[in-house]
């Protein structure tokens, strides 16, 4: 399914898949740079859980970069104004959405967790919400120093412009996977007040591996990659594998229980016609 | 994208898949090959919204088994398609984990018509299913501990179960039971085991395809996503046991297989430790 110039002929409309030797690059292509066709098909949660799992099967590859597909953006949600309009309203608690992203959503954490080879983040811009989830279930991860990095779901449209203006339950992956990367108190304070950090925080914290200024940022991801692929290729493969044994724990314990609490506060607000709520009786 | 499969067929009835495991025959052979293309149809088929219930049958007389009177030498498979060559330590490892994975993991109830005998790799896929209708005679079992049972003259042998029976085995039916099964890969029969609450139901033959219909038929009645997040609830403990049991016997298991191989190549006996 290669085509002649390298890139994947697939059905994953929302990302491009390039190949260089042994390494598969997964960008995200930002919504703005799809036709009405593609981002009416495009759902970047399934698309992740489906590349990732054709990309384990293809033992051509040893090592994933994921990154965005536009400088200074790797993946952010919807605007606020998006969440606050009629049109956003009506389309957000749609079953049979409910249903797609849910899906998809333990699709790819699942996918990420499982596959037995190492994916580097390539931080290349703002990584908001599920952007950050993804961040984090990568094995290594590069940022550049000024990308914006938050979990908005709780942010009552702090996280300008993005997220909606009520909170939600940070269900896509932060709630699982934060509170490996931070401290507790940190962790809470990250998805319970949507505190942004930027990269060369999270560096300077010990959460991400490098933070780096742009132009410097595929000279750090290539060194890592062309290290990682002078290893033995089978010690890998499963030093990944079982490393990843309790993130895949983790996950069964807890993102099924965070999607499900996002998808119940969605319909609460809107039972609350859009108003959100500051006390719980 | 519907891809063709060589060892095995998917075959779509409304909103239930059939999926025919080692087609056409169920023969021994073929085994290779579906264990390639058995995790690819079952992600195709996670992914197939138009699919609510997924069946898995065998071909022939078996249902899945990696040993049989076809194949006599009881250590082929494994020296001939694992332990001679590194890659396909690899490829049978990730295989085996993304086929339990997957199963598991699925939106959608699967059952298993366990048309015949299900012995290794068989029984885990058997058991795994989420409901699991059997032909009463047939053998259930794990044979990892007893890969010396269906040829005559051969030296007990063994390896450890690594391809999903030491995590499925002690949910079906308690541990010292499993115990008793996986240790010594006592054959069992579905009847014994349909006894022991172990599976769903186990009929005559002539009944099999009459009664997984009828499961079919009463889950396709239920609400769709009900259904479906039904399945995801109750499978997460199955999804933590994977997690806390299958790399370790899998890594075991082909460990394993080379004291195994040594001791049929007359090198140093493998009842001592």
């Amino acid at each position: 399914m290669e085509r002649e110039d390298g890139t994947v002929a697939t059905d994953y409309p929302g990302l491009l898949v390039e190949r260089q030797g042994q390494v598969a690059t997964v960008r995200i292509r930002p919504i703005s740079e799809l036709s009405r066709e593609e981002a009416a098909r495009a759902d970047v949660h399934w698309e992740l859980g489906r590349v990732f799992s054709d990309l384990r099967g293809d033992n051509s590859v040893r090592v994933i970069v994921l990154t965005g597909g536009k400088d200074g953006l790797f993946l952010t949600p919807p605007l606020t104004k998006v969440y606050a309009s009629d049109e956003g309203r009506k389309w957000r608690n749609e079953p049979a959405r409910h249903w797609k992203v849910f899906t998809g959503i333990i699709r790819c954490h699942e996918a990420m967790a499982s596959i037995e080879k190492p994916i580097v983040a390539r931080i290349n811009g703002d990584a908001i919400g599920f952007g950050s989830s993804l961040m984090l279930a990568c094995d290594l991860i590069v940022a550049r120093r000024d990308a914006r990095i938050a979990d908005m779901h709780m942010g009552m449209a702090e996280v300008e412009p993005y997220g909606p203006p009520y909170g939600i339950v940070p269900g896509d992956g932060g709630l699982s996977l934060v509170p490996l990367y931070l401290t507790p108190a940190k962790a809470k304070e990250y998805l319970m007040l949507a505190k942004e950090y930027s990269g060369e925080e999270l560096a300077t914290m010990g959460v991400i591996n490098y933070a780096v200024a742009p132009q410097e940022l595929d000279r750090v991801v290539d060194d890592i990659v062309s290290r990682l692929l002078k290893r033995s290729a089978f010690a890998l493969a499963w030093t990944k594998r079982v490393a990843n044994r309790h993130i895949v724990e983790q996950l069964n314990r807890t993102l099924d229980a965070g999607a499900a609490y996002e998808l119940v506060n969605f319909h609460q607000i809107e039972k609350m016609e859009w108003v959100d709520r500051k006390n719980l009786d | 994208m519907q891809q063709e499969f060589g060892a095995l067929r998917v075959e779509r009835r409304g909103a239930a898949a059939t999926v025919h495991m080692m087609w056409p025959d169920g023969r021994i052979e073929r085994l290779r090959q579906f264990h390639t293309e058995f995790p690819i149809a079952l992600q195709q088929l996670r992914d197939d919204d138009e699919i609510r219930v997924v069946v898995l049958r065998g071909c022939g007389e078996r249902f899945l088994s990696a040993v049989g009177r076809e194949r006599p030498d009881p250590l082929g498979a494994p020296k001939s398609a694992v332990l001679s060559d590194p890659m396909n330590t690899y490829r049978a490892i990730r295989e085996t984990a993304e086929i339990l994975d997957t199963i598991v993991s699925m939106e959608k109830p699967v059952i298993a018509m366990v048309n015949g005998d299900a012995l290794g790799i068989g029984l885990s896929i058997a058991l795994f299913c989420d409901l699991i209708v059997a032909r009463e005679d047939v053998l259930i079992t794990d044979l990892h501990m007893a890969i010396d049972l269906f040829t005559a003259g051969l030296p007990p042998t063994g390896v450890v179960p690594g391809d999903g029976g030491t995590v499925i085995l002690p949910l079906q039916m308690g541990l010292a039971k499993a115990k008793e099964f996986l240790f010594m890969g006592k054959p069992v029969t579905a009847k014994q085991l349909a006894e022991m609450g172990a599976i769903n139901a186990a009929v005559p033959a002539s009944e099999l395809e009459v009664a997984v219909e009828e499961y079919v038929k009463d889950l396709l009645e239920r609400p769709a996503w009900a259904l479906a997040w039904t399945k995801v609830a109750v499978n997460k403990r199955l999804k933590q046991h994977l997690t806390l049991y299958q790399d370790t016997a899998m890594a075991f298991e082909t460990v394993s297989m080379r004291a195994a191989q040594a001791k049929l190549e007359g090198g140093k006996g493998i009842s001592h430790l």
